[in-house]
């Protein structure tokens, strides 16, 4: 909310300026965003639309605008609200913005326009950028803009936190203000009575959604434009003047946080107001002038013949107050804040009005809102108050909390003196009785989200001091564990590395258009309200998105070779109700390269790695090939370990759709590997007599398998043949050729030559028998 | 073989060649000319059967005496040239090209933080990405129509629907969907952190990611305080980012929690000690405990969320969040 310094003094007389007053309640209340004034704008002055006709050329008006000299200015605008009499700030030609945008006279369209006029935002004094920023009546025209406003423009951006609904107005601010700067804290005082039900109108309530409702009725009023005072506040702000029962009903909501709605009278039919639930298929053109269809179950403010308003959001413009209106009707009402909440989100339709009753505004705020508006329209327009009608269901009870001092400074683990606790309640406006160990305190009726003493403890804290909590650390002790598949994937992570592959981290969320073009499945758990087509789906795989990593990388790299570790989704079978999607966790690892290359070699050498390393043996492995449409036939493999499918290795089949000549991948299941990973691990320890090694060279035929030479060498070089070493495959005079290195060795003595020898025969006679041909 | 003096004239040629031989391969090849198992020593001692009885005697003791010399000439020289280099080393090159990969920023922050928290005695524990509206929400004190709601756009998973058009399931928009599960299923005291990714229906721009990485930490036990919490994160930050960093706490609003706290930070290697947002933190609201069986009048607990990529990117002045999602090798391969 945008706070006005100037106004907030009003009530509580804080001697701070502005920026030590948002520091101030940074540190007590929430965050202060931005600090505005207008002391940097030296160089704008104040003009006078003196007059104002259409561009004869283009969709925008052009301007003459007097800045104090005799000389009118000729200036080109597009705002179409504007109109003469209004004063705004002028940009002369030769200035800067702060947007850095030079300012020149030029020619737009065939009118030479002699500087520019600008929104608060964009002269970065206001958030305001939906039109010329309209100065307060009173800023002396020719003037600079920072001696026209002067500090009574400053206004700093306070985000009101989602609980606290007294906020949304300065007078809750000025609270929380003079609270931390310990001054006093005044209200405006009230003339109106609290009620003159006697009177010509009736007021009708729904049985749910609107829980008080107040109806002023003010007779032969003179509305007109409102007083520069009340146009400095409002401007101030952002808001833009417009006429004095309207600008009235702005001004209550903006200085006690309660929304109110000024109809007029003539325009109402019969005497009584209503709020209902709208009926099926019924619209109304709000006051923005959009026609508008009332959403199901949407409340709405209405005479006997027609719709004058949604409740809480924006009234209907058939019932709008302009200078014209003589009989003033003023709802001020408090809605519940579902309602409010779903109608608002179904209508796409937030309004200052709105964004406060979501907030659960106290229906305490009824009474003093419409009483001041009330005081304020006689003041400025006149006329005859004649009827005020309070209509509320139910009785407000206020809150009673019981509040031990001693167990608040447990809570927070700081001493805060019991009389230091009573005062900080006081200055917030709570009421402590009792004394001793137990007090009672009674929560003031703004305060709706304080119910349980924690809440109190939160108020003893911040005002006390958030920076005075000491730093301590909690007792006990515990055992840190941690879930072995997190320990799982730590372990790959460092084994990649080290292997040379860098990790990568990419979007959960993918689209239709990624997953056609790289072939993977389109059926997956879908977002039902996505950014964007392209955050359509819950990923089942991370490939899609390791293809476009892989593209995109290639164009300044040769070759990538990268992992990631993360979760994926399949979706809920049909049939199955509604139900969360399977989440696994999955290992990655995508090798890609611009030109053809071995990448599945690298790939199968990876697993082999991990295999080895997590201590799961070779035995325990098998392979299994499968066909799947985004894979290169034959070059896609099933991995099984312990009977467990643990994961995939393949040649992913159209490298060329993401340019790039081989791209490769290796899947894995965590959640699976961690099931058959071995428990404990043994070692061999070192022979103490030497090995004897042989090279053993065979001509594979084609589409042999390496797994079945490694099996009938084992076989046959027992009993002392202890380990086959990596094969090296050769061509040899245009054969396939495959080279094993074997180790022999038995313990206790070092085997002859013979002893070997014979073995290798075995190895030899058993590979020929197999039809093969040892080298 | 004609004469015992042979083995003297070898061993006085050896020495002459020896002598001559400039680099430690001249003097290997040597080695293997002369002692070699084929070398001209083996050759002469192979030719002393051919002498008679008497040379046979004097050659023996020859050829033992110039295999004891020789081999001590080129013991020697060994010696010499290890203790010599022969051709003089460019350190400034930089060597055997080793390649090793590299982790993700987010990773090592993760890492970091496990490290700490592990070290005050916290379990990690996990759960699944896609939550419950009860977990990611309800539990934690966010009713259906709670405008507390609006601080986190959700999205929510087509075809989960209730009867009335409400979403059972969704993309956690917080960890401590992970923390309400935790809090439901184990029995006081707890100490845990959770992390990994939340998703926020956000447009992405360089501060905004619609998936994002999350830690959230919780202890329940009889005594913990707000004090504790602020300890506990001043404690967890000092041993992240270093001990001159400083940590405070400002008022702030989560259902979740009362009372609430935002957590600023400052370090004066990053951006000069400006004080940064950092996470969320406060005491867990006592519905929530009741929510998880756990009663809060024997009870407290504190509770805090860490925005991981954000200290990622202040750590490693990475400007841009999108990147944690887009993976350009360029920016990874300096980790």
């Amino acid at each position: 909310m945008q706070v006005s310094v100037d106004w907030l003094k009003e009530y509580a007389p804080v001697k701070a300026g502005a920026h030590e007053i948002a520091e101030r309640l940074t540190m007590t209340l929430n965050e202060v965003d931005e600090i505005r004034s207008v002391s940097h704008l030296k160089d704008i002055v104040v003009g006078e639309i003196a007059e104002i006709e259409p561009h004869p050329n283009a969709d925008l008006r052009v301007a003459k605008v007097a800045t104090g000299n005799t000389k009118r200015r000729t200036v080109v605008v597009r705002d179409q609200s504007l109109q003469a009499g209004q004063r705004v700030p002028v940009v002369l030609p030769g200035t800067t913005l702060p947007s850095g945008l030079f300012v020149e006279r030029r020619d737009i369209r065939g009118v030479t326009s002699d500087g520019m006029l600008c929104s608060a935002r964009e002269l970065d004094a206001g958030e305001d950028d939906s039109g010329v920023w309209v100065l307060p009546a009173d800023a002396r025209v020719g003037a600079r803009l920072p001696s026209a406003l002067g500090r009574k423009h400053d206004t700093f951006d306070l985000e009101v936190l989602a609980n606290r609904p007294d906020c949304m107005g300065h007078l809750g601010i000025a609270r929380e203000a003079a609270a931390a700067f310990r001054v006093p804290y005044r209200e405006p005082t009230l003339k109106t009575p609290d009620r003159k039900q006697s009177g010509p109108y009736a007021v009708k309530l729904p049985a749910t959604g609107c829980n008080r409702y107040a109806l002023g009725y003010l007779s032969g009023v003179t509305n007109k434009p409102s007083p520069a005072w009340l146009q400095r506040r409002l401007t101030t702000v952002g808001l833009r003047p417009i006429n004095a029962v309207v600008d009235v009903t702005n001004f209550v909501m903006l200085e006690y946080g309660q929304p109110l709605h000024a109809m007029d009278a003539e325009k109402v039919a019969g005497r009584e107001v209503r709020v209902r639930e709208a009926r099926t298929g019924e619209t109304l053109v709000t006051l923005d002038g959009t026609e508008r269809q009332a959403p199901k179950g949407s409340l709405l403010i209405a005479d006997a013949q027609k719709a004058l308003g949604f409740a809480g959001i924006m009234g209907a413009r058939n019932c709008e107050v302009d200078e014209g209106t003589k009989e003033v009707l003023l709802e001020c009402a408090n809605f519940g804040p579902a309602r409010i909440r779903r109608t608002s989100r179904a209508l796409g339709l937030r309004t200052d009005a709105s964004a406060r009753f979501e907030k659960g505004l106290s229906p305490e705020y009824v009474g003093p809102a419409v009483r001041r508006a009330i005081d304020l329209i006689r003041k400025l327009c006149g006329g005859q108050f004649v009827q005020l009608s309070d209509v509320r269901k139910g009785t407000a009870k206020p809150t009673k909390i019981a509040l031990e001092p001693r167990q608040a400074d447990a809570f927070l683990g700081m001493a805060i003196p019991a009389g230091e606790q009573k005062r900080i309640l006081a200055r917030l406006g709570f009421r402590a009785s009792g004394s001793g160990s137990k007090w009672n305190v009674a929560v003031p009726y703004w305060r709706t989200d304080v119910r349980l003493p924690e809440d109190l403890y939160e108020e003893l804290a911040r005002q006390y001091g958030y920076d005075k909590v000491p730093e301590t650390l909690p007792a006990g002790e515990s055992a840190a564990t941690k879930p072995a598949d997190l320990v799982l994937a730590d372990r790959l992570r460092d084994l990649l590395v080290g292997a040379g592959f860098t990790e990568v981290l990419t979007h959960s969320l993918v689209g239709p258009k990624l997953l056609e073009r790289s072939g993977f499945p389109h059926k997956l758990p879908e977002i039902a309200n996505p950014l964007s087509d392209d955050f359509r789906y819950l990923r089942g795989s991370m490939g899609p998105r390791h293809l476009e990593a892989v593209q995109a990388n290639l164009r300044w790299r040769d070759r990538v070779e990268f992992f990631e570790i993360g979760r994926v989704f399949e979706p809920v079978p049909a049939g199955k109700g509604v139900a969360a999607p399977n989440e696994q966790r999955k290992l990655l690892v995508t090798v890609g390269a611009k030109l053809r290359a071995e990448t599945f070699e690298v790939l199968r050498g990876v697993w082999t790695l991990l295999a080895q390393r997590l201590g799961i043996p070779e035995v325990r492995i098998q392979y299994k090939a499968v066909e799947v449409g985004k894979f290169m036939p034959g070059r896609h493999f099933q991995i099984k370990a312990g009977g467990a499918r643990v994961g995939w290795i393949a040649d992913f089949r159209h490298p060329d759709r993401f340019k790039a000549g081989s791209v490769s991948m290796l899947s894995v299941n965590l959640d699976r590997l961690v099931a058959v990973l071995p428990d404990e691990r043994r070692v061999t320890m070192p022979p103490t007599h030497p090995s004897v090694l042989r090279d053993l060279s065979v001509y594979l035929p084609e589409r042999s398998s390496y797994a079945e030479l490694e099996r009938i060498v084992t076989k046959n070089g027992k009993p002392h043949l202890r380990s086959v070493g990596t094969p090296e495959l050769f061509s040899h005079k245009g054969r396939r050729s495959i080279t094993i290195p074997l180790e022999f060795r038995t313990d206790g003595r070092t085997l002859t030559d013979a002893e070997v020898n014979h073995l290798m025969a075995n190895v030899e006679a058993a590979i020929k028998s197999h039809g093969w041909e040892v080298r | 073989m004609h004469d015992p003096n042979e083995f003297e004239q070898l061993a006085a040629d050896a020495e002459t060649a020896l002598a001559d031989a400039r680099t430690p391969g001249q003097r290997s090849r040597l080695a293997t000319e002369y002692l070699g198992r084929n070398g001209k020593l083996a050759a002469l001692i192979r030719g002393i059967k051919d002498l008679d009885e008497a040379d046979r005697r004097k050659a023996g003791i020859a050829g033992n005496a110039a295999k004891a010399r020789l081999e001590q000439l080129f013991d020697a020289a060994k010696n010499e040239s290890t203790a010599r280099p022969a051709a003089p080393v460019d350190v400034t090159l930089p060597g055997k090209q080793y390649r090793l990969g590299h982790l993700h920023p987010s990773t090592l922050v993760i890492r970091e933080l496990e490290r700490v928290f592990t070290g005050l005695g916290f379990a990690v524990v996990d759960g699944p990405e896609v939550a419950d509206d009860w977990h990611n929400f309800e539990a934690l004190n966010l009713d259906p129509d709670h405008p507390g709601r609006d601080m986190q756009d959700t999205f929510y998973l087509a075809g989960s629907e209730d009867r009335d058009g409400n979403y059972k399931y969704l993309p956690r928009t917080q960890t401590t969907a992970v923390t309400a599960r935790l809090l439901a299923d184990s029995e006081p005291p707890i100490r845990a952190i959770t992390q990994g990714r939340v998703f926020r229906n956000e447009t992405e721009d360089a501060t905004h990611s619609a998936a994002f990485h999350q830690l959230d930490a919780v202890i329940v036990d009889e005594q913990v305080s707000f004090a504790d919490l602020k300890g506990l994160l001043d404690k967890a930050m000092k041993e992240l980012l270093g001990q001159d960093t400083k940590i405070r706490f400002r008022p702030s609003y989560f259902p979740f929690t009362e009372p609430s706290a935002e957590i600023d930070f400052s370090q004066p290697g990053i951006r000069g000690g400006e004080w940064l947002e950092l996470g969320g933190a406060g005491m867990l609201h006592p519905r929530v405990l009741r929510n998880a069986g756990i009663d809060p009048k024997q009870y407290r607990s504190l509770a805090f969320a860490l925005g991981q990529d954000r200290i990622a990117m202040l750590k490693y002045g990475i400007d841009d969040v999108r990147q944690f999602f887009a993976p350009d090798v360029r920016l990874l391969e300096q980790f």
